[in-house]
């Protein structure tokens, strides 16, 4: 642990954040991280001990609940894409719910304010439906206003499921989730049928139950 | 499988801007927050070091190269995985024209950017627009100075090749200029 507390302090940095936020797209993002000794050494302690993942995995918990400037972008955005990006790439449980990546990026679509952690946190939920072979769709709102734009876009006639990003470690194998952070910066909130039943919409049918087949 | 982010980009994304092309396409785009202060001097400073000839002009994150270009500073345009496709589109449908070597350059015109060997849109990784195009003395090798955001690292002032090694090496060049043939 020791030695991947001097590497956090490395890539929690403001020169690191620079690097990582000099590209503009994410192939070169992970280009840039790569390069660095920090991030190598902090790879291949993830890829050798369980400890190791979960002491990646318990930071990331920590910097989400960390309070930051609210005028700013989260000044740890930069690290925790990259603490996801590995813990994601080194899970031997990647295909499972339980694997650490996806409950990770499942904390950090909870967390306000970033951008790159936002982004691969998106890509890991993506990743690990792909080697589940489970949902057919994802939907994640970032707000209210998406929350309901799901709602509105929803097809007619067809069943919309969904959890939040407070429950998502129960069934995320075998649901179809809406992972609803009604309010960014605020607890999540987890819907339940009552709320969703939107009063415009009551041909929707809402439940928590198995997603429906693939369209 | 797909996983949606709903509207994200796009028209019901409250972060995003209407933004289309000349032709009408929409353009996905996310305004992105400012980053801290503190973060943005770091780059800066790391920055000045890797290109001494670059300036920087402005030290907002909130739009990228393609924004500072397209969108008027408004927005980041590079939302997907790489930015070429939708730099193609823009180029494509707002009606931009090759220029056939840097030589031809001339203010206002588009520099793109190519990261590796590869030759496909996929190894487009930055766009700059020329502010400067002259001989260094009468009768020399001329000297084009560009204007470009880097990533989110504030904009810069600078060479046309002198950018980081990761935004790539000057492969492309277009303009917008309508010259009456």
């Amino acid at each position: 642990m020791k030695n991947l507390e001097s590497k956090f302090v490395e890539i929690e940095s403001q020169e690191f954040s620079g690097l990582v936020n000099l590209t503009s797209s994410l192939g070169p993002v992970c280009r840039a991280a790569r390069e660095e000794l920090a991030v190598h050494v902090v790879w291949q302690e993830l890829t050798s001990s369980k400890e190791a993942r979960l002491d990646v995995f318990g930071r990331i918990v920590e910097l989400c609940h960390l309070e930051t400037d609210f005028r700013y972008e989260n000044s740890y955005d930069a690290a925790l894409a990259v603490y996801l990006w590995l813990l994601g790439a080194a899970d031997p449980l990647a295909a499972t719910p339980q694997s650490l990546g996806y409950l990770a990026a499942g904390i950090i679509l909870g967390t306000p304010r970033l951008w790159w952690a936002e982004k691969l946190a998106r890509r890991e939920y993506e990743r690990r439906n792909f080697l589940n072979g489970s949902g057919s769709h994802v939907v994640v709102a970032q707000n209210e206003n998406t929350f309901y734009s799901a709602v509105d876009f929803w097809p007619r006639g067809r069943t919309l499921s969904f959890g939040c990003s407070a429950c998502q470690a129960g069934d995320v194998g075998s649901h179809n989730m809406l992972i609803a952070n009604i309010t960014r910066g605020l607890e999540p909130i987890l819907v339940d049928a009552n709320i969703a039943a939107p009063k415009n919409r009551p041909d929707l049918t809402v439940s928590l139950g198995p997603s429906p087949a693939p369209s | 499988m797909a996983i949606e982010i709903v509207g994200m980009g796009g028209a019901r994304d409250r972060r995003s801007i209407p933004l289309a092309t000349m032709l009408g396409t929409p353009i996905g785009n996310v305004r992105r927050d400012q980053r801290d202060p503190r973060s943005m001097r770091a780059a800066v400073k790391m920055l000045r070091k890797q290109c001494p000839t670059a300036v920087p002009r402005s030290m907002r994150s909130t739009y990228d190269c393609l924004g500072m270009i397209f969108a008027s500073r408004r927005t980041c345009v590079g939302v997907e995985k790489n930015i070429g496709p939708v730099l193609r589109l823009i180029l494509q449908e707002d009606g931009y024209l090759p220029v056939p070597s840097q030589d031809a350059l001339s203010v206002g015109d588009v520099v793109v950017y190519k990261f590796g060997d590869s030759c496909d849109d996929s190894s487009i990784s930055h766009v700059s627009m020329v502010v400067q195009n002259e001989p260094l003395f009468e009768g020399g090798s001329r000297q084009i100075m560009a204007l470009s955001q880097w990533g989110a690292d504030g904009e810069y002032y600078h060479r046309m090749d002198d950018v980081p090694l990761l935004l790539g090496k000057p492969a492309e060049f277009w303009t917008h200029r309508w010259m009456d043939q």
